[in-house]
């Protein structure tokens, strides 16, 4: 019954997350599923939201400044990635800057989308400190300290980038942690779906005279049981400009990167200007700020509802503007986007590297079928040491977890409280292009110390040997032995540019949970990770 | 001291020759290169200031940020003698590249 509850449970949230993404009210002839088209939108939005917010305020002499800076930031170039962004959404087939973006963030060696180590069907041996941005659904086959593989389907969450899928903001924000935010919460539920199960049903009567019906029949039952619940919280993600810590942490990351900062910024600053500075030049362009300074300041007051449709008609006169000025503008837009991508991905890893290693919690409730319940304490720390310019950064990952019994021992229990002690650590190295590396090659190591033999939870209906007493409900046998399960794992990660991912692996046990023997097993599984629903939403 | 540069809040005007000084104020955003009026020609970086002398017409400076993405940033115009004006400024956000058109005349 938990178990169904569950399920509904977390089908409900994920639909009700997409239902209001897609259904939610938006402005007028603009909703966030048509934002790749939109790309006007898009782009704008977030500038937009400034110059409404600051025009629905008093006016003060900071105020003042605020709409100056906001009108500025909407009209003219000063950030001129708003106008980049929407100029890639004037050409059918541009998907460039989004495909770059989210190809990226989609291939973080950094992100866990499955279930954990424990419990059946899971690819990954260490679980890695970060998450999907937003969404993330996996279906995993195979174990790595269970005797008996399985099959599992996850659903993962991050708590604001659900939230801000929800308010329509931007859910993918480059570098934006906070040092308390939801952004730090992660939910994990897994579900078996391999698990097959009876029930029994008492019956109505037979539908001929000729036989005599039984009073129940067993019917095979579909129990796509809940698996495990999973929380995670990173503890350690500092990334507070106004901390003397991250401060100092910056000006040595930034002296690292600067190098290929500045190489980078003069590639951009060229391609910006390639674009820009025919606009400017234009006397035409005088013209249109005279007309549509006025118009805006009229409209900011009013909100988005107002200012979107003059951005529109706006937008519309600069982009003609450029299009007869600027010669093979679209080239020159993608040039810039792409250098946009390469110094923004600069900018990230020395961020990165200031914010020093990650240090993550982790609570997982597992409920396997046939064993006790156990509940699970995980401490997850990671760091990507410097490394070349040109060349991904490996991440290293540890974890530190323990594991005990759940619920009230049987009396007379032969085990205690304390199931285990495990360590866990992994290497995963992204291979190819530093950007949007297409695999990712994984190496790990886990050892758990098991202080007892397995728990098997004997269901009702078997008979105790050489008997035919039926067995209650609560009879248990160990099963394997005490001591250290060991296992070694390799895996390569296929990320694909649709934000599927495919971790294909091999691993070796000196022994399963249940089995004193050396074991050898192939993983496969499949990953999505929804941040590339992320272009949908927001900016 | 006056400042040079006239700004009308879309564009900057300033008299051809005369020598500005502008710096970007954070908690920790790094100006990293600056070029003026080209898009090719590199300005010296001073710490997170950069100088340049205006020409005539149209030229754009363009200012290359690294920092953080919730910053708060003010770029404004050392006026010298301890005055600046604010040009443009923007909060709990990150821009890698900031565009001034400024006309010399």
């Amino acid at each position: 019954m938990i178990e169904k509850k569950l399920l509904c449970l977390s089908v409900f949230l994920f639909l009700i997350n997409v239902r209001v993404v897609i259904a939610k009210p938006q402005l007028p002839e603009t909703h966030p599923s048509d934002c790749l088209q939109d790309r006007v939108k898009c782009a704008y939005e977030k500038p937009l939201q400034r110059l409404a917010t600051a025009y629905s305020k008093a006016p003060s002499t900071v105020e003042e400044a605020e709409q100056r800076d906001a009108l500025a930031e909407v009209m003219s170039f000063v950030t001129p990635e708003h106008f980049v962004l929407a100029l890639t959404g004037q050409h059918p087939d541009d998907t460039l800057l989004s495909n770059l973006l989210s190809a990226w963030q989609r291939a973080r060696a950094d992100k866990q989308i499955g279930a954990t180590s424990a419990g059946k069907g899971t690819t990954d041996l260490v679980s890695r400190p970060s998450t999907s941005e937003l969404l993330g659904l996996a279906m995993q086959v195979g174990a790595l300290t269970e005797t008996v593989s399985g099959s599992v389907a996850t659903f993962q969450a991050n708590a604001e980038g659900a939230y801000r899928a929800i308010v329509g903001q931007p859910v993918i924000c480059q570098d934006c942690l906070g040092t308390w935010s939801l952004n730090n919460l992660n939910f994990f539920i897994s579900f078996d779906l391999s698990s097959q199960g009876n029930k029994n049903l008492t019956t109505t009567g037979s539908a001929n005279n000729s036989f005599t019906a039984p009073s129940t029949v067993t019917l095979p039952q579909s129990s796509k049981q809940f698996s495990s619940l999973d929380v995670k919280y990173n503890l350690r993600n500092p990334i507070d400009p106004r901390s003397k810590s991250f401060q100092t942490s910056w000006q040595n990351a930034y002296q690292r990167h600067y190098a290929d900062l500045k190489i980078e910024a003069a590639t951009l600053d060229a391609a910006l200007v390639a674009i820009l500075k025919p606009l400017v030049d234009d006397p035409k362009l005088g013209g249109i700020f005279k007309e549509y300074v006025p118009k805006f300041k009229a409209a900011a007051p009013k909100g988005m509802d107002d200012l979107l449709p003059l951005l529109r008609d706006y937008f519309a006169q600069i982009a003609a503007l450029a299009r007869a000025d600027v010669p093979n503008l679209d080239d020159r837009v993608a040039q810039a986007v792409a250098s946009y991508a390469r110094y923004s991905q600069i900018n990230y890893d020395a961020v990165s590297e200031a914010a020093g290693s990650q240090l993550t919690a982790e609570y997982t409730f597992n409920h396997p079928k046939t064993q006790p319940d156990t509940h699970d304490f995980r401490f997850i720390w990671s760091v990507t040491p410097k490394h070349d310019k040109g060349v991904p950064g490996t991440l290293f990952t540890l974890n530190l977890a323990a594991s005990i019994y759940g619920g009230q021992l049987p009396t007379g229990a032969k085990y205690g409280r304390l199931r285990d002690f495990q360590f866990a650590a992994q290497m995963d190295r992204p291979l190819g292009d530093p950007i949007t590396h297409p695999a990712t090659f994984t190496l790990a190591g886990y050892v758990q110390y098991q202080f007892d033999p397995s728990v098997l939870n004997i269901g009702p209906g078997n008979l105790v040997p050489g008997t035919s007493i039926t067995l209650p409900n609560d009879a248990q046998v160990l099963l394997g032995s005490r001591g250290t399960l060991g296992i070694l794992q390799a895996k390569i990660t296929i990320n694909t540019k649709s934000g599927v991912n495919i971790p294909i692996g091999v691993s070796w046990a000196n022994k399963t949970d249940l089995l004193n023997a050396t074991d050898v097993r192939g993983h496969i599984g499949i990953t999505y990770n929804f941040d590339s629903f992320a272009q949908l939403f927001g900016h | 001291m006056a400042c040079s540069l006239n700004d009308d809040g879309l564009k900057c005007t300033a008299k051809t020759g005369s020598v500005v000084k502008v710096c970007v104020l954070s908690s920790a955003t790094n100006l990293v290169s600056a070029t003026y009026p080209d898009g090719a020609t590199a300005l010296t970086v001073a710490g997170d200031c950069t100088t340049f002398t205006v020409v005539a017409g149209n030229g754009l400076l363009v200012l290359n940020l690294a920092g953080p993405g919730h910053d708060s940033v003010e770029i404004v115009e050392d006026c010298g003698g301890g005055q600046t004006q604010h040009l443009f400024g923007y909060h709990d956000d990150f821009h890698p590249a900031l565009v001034f058109p400024i006309v010399g005349n």
